[in-house]
């Protein structure tokens, strides 16, 4: 790509760092931003500083807020004993967007594994233990990914938890809506036919 | 009657040397001749990247790439019982994912496609069963079940991602001089579920195979000599929990894991004695063979399925008239698709002439174009 100006190359080149943006798309947005004349530039470099200076994390669940304690820890609709734990921020607003948990998270910020150098001490295990031990938790719900690591962290997490006597279960796996069975995978139907749940007349 | 998988036609783009090849085979013998370093063996390579989604005989998949392409793709069409034709294409580029689509439907892991047709490769490498490592040996059983066993497979590779970590977790206990218990376990709590699978799965395996492994071994060679393939896993008399515990400090204070499936090891015996030490040149060789041939009648009767055979450079190895024979008879016998290299560009048309088999001979120039000399 050749250019007729450094400064277009380097902003450019700023965006093209971005993930899943390459220099054709940084090219299309740059451009697209020049043209405009709402002052989107502004608002973008504005938005950005001020996540930068900000953006705090939540020092109850480790999720991203505005102020100490974030809206859905310190929303007192949400049920307070119980707590879903998941690996990243994304997590969170995934599980939000379907609408049907209404408890609390705690983010522990990966899962452990020793082959990238993560072990128990780099993810927030000690402040979830904290929070079952003094927070009145009755049920945490376990929502990490389903590989080795993810296992493996629940079952860690599980035995640190088992002197506290607090409940935990596991996100259901199984067939996605609107898939057609003879689609899904061999090893997610056969969970599914072994982990099979009663069927509720109404 | 057995299902037969008919290759029928091969396509690459930027494979090894080949920028471009359209090949045709044949239902039985297809036999590629040329001289050493045409690429005889990139095109064996090519069928078993296509059929079984890794490659054999070259070290990677990655460098099958042509030197100075950024890209490779190599696609087939696989007859069986029914009228139209599979189609499995696989692209490989650089800094991204191996790609595999089979029938237009792309294969979102590896370890679903494998299984899904079967293939035998023989090369004068192998001889690495006998004088390599255990885990050559190993890889052997674990390559040889996967194709049929999809659970082995789901089962290995998760025993092998946990051991994996907790030998990088007692590696760190032991640099940092600190040990948690909770740790390793949560680990090997893995290994506890899938090992006993593995173990089993590769007992029946092996009581299964050997019989048609000294079936093999006596046909290709007839003098009397005893062979036997032993099994040999600390599993067969332990539990894997016990054998945990009986490890534990060993396991700590060495950084890594001591005991398990990972450690098992096939003895092969001639006459009794380790055929390793004992064996001459010429017993190896056939041994080796042997164990090949023997794979290719196992999985035609275990699964009802044809495996597509893929020879490379068999006749300099071994003693011509042996191989000819074991082709002939299984060409007889299960009709099957083989492929198989030769330096020599007459040998093999002296080798089949009057036998009233058709085959399929294709010619590889110095330049990589190619010509049919059909018989």
């Amino acid at each position: 790509m050749k250019f007729s100006s450094t400064l277009l190359e380097n902003a450019v080149n700023a965006f093209s760092k971005l993930p899943g943006v390459g220099r054709k798309s940084a090219l299309r947005m740059v451009l697209h931003l020049l043209k405009d004349q709402t002052q989107k530039s502004e608002k973008i470099i504005q938005g950005l500083l001020d996540v930068n200076e900000k953006l705090k994390t939540c020092k109850i669940c480790y999720n991203y807020s505005d102020d100490d304690v974030c809206m859905i820890c310190s929303d007192e609709h949400r049920l307070k004993n119980v707590l879903c734990v998941v690996e990243s921020i994304r997590d969170v607003m995934a599980i939000e967007d379907t609408q049907q948990f209404s408890g609390r998270y705690h983010i522990l910020g990966g899962v452990i594994s020793p082959l990238d150098g993560v072990g128990p001490d780099d993810l927030n295990i000690d402040t979830l233990i904290q929070r079952v031990r003094h927070d009145n938790i009755e049920e945490i719900i376990m929502a990490v990914s389903p590989s080795i690591e993810g296992e493996t962290t629940t079952f860690y997490i599980s035995k640190k938890l088992k002197p506290l006597e607090v409940k935990i279960s596991l996100i259901a796996r199984g067939v996605s809506f609107g898939g057609d069975l003879e689609y899904a995978d061999e090893l997610t139907l056969g969970r599914s036919i072994v982990s099979r749940t009663p069927y509720l007349q109404s | 009657m057995k299902t037969k998988y008919e290759i029928k036609q091969l396509k690459l783009t930027h494979f090894k040397k080949y920028s471009k090849l359209n090949l045709e085979f044949s239902s039985g013998l297809n036999v590629l001749t040329g001289k050493n370093g045409v690429g005889k063996t990139s095109i064996l390579d090519a069928i078993r990247l296509l059929v079984f989604g890794k490659v054999y005989f070259a070290a990677t998949d990655k460098s099958c790439l042509s030197h100075g392409a950024d890209f490779l793709r190599a696609e087939i069409n696989i007859f069986d019982n029914e009228k139209e034709p599979h189609n499995v294409v696989v692209k490989l580029q650089h800094g991204k994912n191996k790609q595999i689509e089979h029938d237009g439907i792309k294969v979102s892991k590896l370890s679903e496609y494998i299984g899904q047709y079967l293939s035998v490769c023989v090369s004068p490498d192998d001889i690495i069963l006998v004088n390599g490592l255990s885990k050559d040996r190993r890889e052997f059983i674990d390559q040889a079940i996967v194709q049929f066993d999809k659970l082995y497979t789901r089962n290995l590779i998760r025993y092998t991602k946990a051991v994996k970590q907790r030998n990088a977790l007692l590696k760190q206990f032991l640099k940092s001089g600190t040990y948690d218990k909770s740790l390793t376990n949560a680990f090997e709590k893995i290994m506890l579920e899938t090992a006993p699978y593995i173990h089993q799965a590769r007992v029946s395996f092996m009581k299964e195979f050997q019989s048609y492994f000294l079936k093999s071994y006596h046909e290709i060679a007839p003098e009397y000599e005893s062979v036997y393939l032993e099994y040999d896993s600390k599993l067969s008399e332990n539990t894997m929990e016990e054998l945990l515990i009986q490890y534990e400090q060993t396991d700590r204070f060495s950084g890594r894991s001591n005991v398990g499936t990972h450690k098992d090891e096939v003895n092969m015996k001639l006459n009794g004695e380790d055929i390793k030490v004992f064996g001459s040149q010429g017993q190896i060789k056939s041994f080796v063979f042997a164990l090949k041939i023997s794979l290719f009648e196992y999985f035609a009767n275990k699964t009802g399925r044809l495996p597509v055979l893929l020879l490379d450079d068999m006749f300099d190895k071994l003693d011509r008239s042996r191989v000819e024979k074991i082709l002939l008879q299984l060409n007889e016998r299960w009709g099957a698709q083989v492929f198989i290299s030769d330096t020599d560009k007459n040998r093999i048309a002296t080798f089949l002439t009057g036998k009233g088999e058709k085959i399929n001979h294709i010619h590889i120039f110095e330049d990589q174009s190619i010509t049919y000399l059909n018989v």
